[in-house]
């Protein structure tokens, strides 16, 4: 242990819990065993670089990616890629993907009896520019109903796949929105057991991001931790 | 530790549905099969009753065979794969085996590729570390392989050799008969 490579620290408790019984899903998956806390080596500092030329127009507009318009309330969700110090992650790929305005899935798996719509996918990615900020135009999501437990329902999300500086603060998450009443019997949300830390997940409502006439704005803000190494003693 | 750092975005799953998201880069090798030193790199990603785990995304990131990063790699090194396992349970990219790579001290550690999981039913994703059975001499001294004191647990960091130039690496998330839990790692805020 001379190298002192792990570090005697226990796992941030601010993220989830591997096994989180009231999601049913964990208790085959989610590992039993406690990882162990890797001081990262230049692997894990590094990070792949995805060019400009790897986004298409329209990428970041999902409400403009096929020849009709889609159904449900336009949106524009914005906000800063940044790391734990405020620093803005610049040039560096943000991905979304979420359910139609009726909460359903361009996925050929979801069952849940809502209509598709032939005007909207549900995909988007975008590069950071750089401020760290990142702006996509979209339909708000719906709810839906999943197996969980009976009678439940996620509230509406949009899923956002992210990457920093240093592979080690890759992250996939969900962003909800403000009020909803779904988010205090949701177990995925409510696996984050700080309050204050869940809060971080909900956009905020934003006069700034809206465009008069056209769409509503959300504002969400993204914090990747793990940027800064324990340097060596 | 500085008090006026912001708070992380905590995890949260990626849930079932993320194909028509993340599929887009899902098919890139990191290099093309006509490689000098081209390997296969496939595996299984196994859940606690050891089935295969159909919706899992797996993604990799390793230095070049001369053990560098992006920007200090040719341009056309991406250094990345995603892959959407397949119903059951597979991943295959087709990469190099990275060259040694400084580790947290500056020592040289052995080749590795860092390996990352994503699924419905992980609430955050498991990091794991990919290190070469057929490379017993630079393994020997690498400084994470020496600080896992559980024999077993280390044994599962371990790619095998499956042929010339095909290497497996399954991901078990739990213990089960197809063998012992995977190593994961986790890193501090």
């Amino acid at each position: 242990m001379a190298s002192g490579v792990i570090l005697a620290k226990p796992q941030s408790e601010e993220d989830p819990p591997y096994r989180f019984p009231a999601y049913q899903s964990t208790a085959l998956r989610g590992p039993n065993r406690t990882p162990l806390i890797l001081r990262p080596g230049s692997t894990e500092l590094h990070v792949p670089v995805f060019g400009e030329s790897r986004i298409r127009p329209n990428d970041d507009d999902l409400t403009a990616q096929h020849a009709g318009e889609p159904i449900g309330e336009k949106i524009v969700v914005s906000g800063k890629l940044l790391d734990s110090n405020g620093r803005p992650i610049r040039n560096q790929l943000v991905e979304i993907w979420q359910a139609n305005a009726c909460g359903r899935y361009a996925h050929a798996l979801d069952d849940h009896p809502a209509p598709l719509d032939p005007n909207f996918t549900g995909g988007g990615r975008t590069l950071t520019d750089n401020d760290g900020r990142y702006r996509f135009t979209t339909i708000k999501p719906a709810a839906y109903p999943w197996g969980n437990h009976p009678n439940a329902w996620r509230p509406a999300h949009i899923h956002f796949s992210l990457f920093g500086t240093a592979f080690a603060q890759r992250l996939v998450t969900q962003m909800y929105f403000p009020g909803d009443p779904l988010i205090e019997s949701d177990p995925i949300a409510n696996s984050i057991r700080d309050k204050k830390v869940l809060d971080r997940l909900i956009s905020a409502f934003d006069w700034d991001l809206t465009i008069p006439g056209t769409a509503l704005g959300y504002r969400w803000d993204i914090v990747l931790g793990g940027s800064n190494p324990t340097p060596e003693a | 530790m500085s008090t006026s750092k912001l708070g992380a975005t905590p995890s949260q799953t990626i849930g079932p549905f993320f194909k028509f998201g993340t599929e887009w880069i899902a098919d890139e090798d990191l290099v093309a099969q006509d490689y000098r030193g081209a390997i296969l790199l496939a595996g299984t990603v196994f859940d606690g009753a050891g089935n295969p785990v159909p919706d899992a995304m797996v993604e990799i990131w390793q230095a070049d065979d001369n053990g560098k990063f992006p920007p200090e790699t040719s341009e056309s090194w991406m250094g990345f794969a995603r892959r959407l396992t397949d119903i059951g349970g597979q991943y295959r990219i087709r990469t190099v085996k990275p060259g040694p790579v400084p580790g947290s001290s500056g020592e040289l550690q052995a080749p590795h590729i860092f390996m990352v999981v994503f699924a419905r039913g992980l609430l955050k994703p498991v990091f794991t570390r990919i290190y070469f059975a057929d490379e017993s001499g630079a393994n020997a001294t690498d400084p994470l392989l020496n600080a896992i004191e559980d024999s077993v647990a280390r044994s599962t960091l371990f790619a095998s050799v499956k042929s010339e130039g095909t290497y497996e690496f399954d991901v078990r998330l739990q213990d089960s008969e197809r063998g012992p839990e995977t190593q994961f790692f986790g890193f501090d805020d």
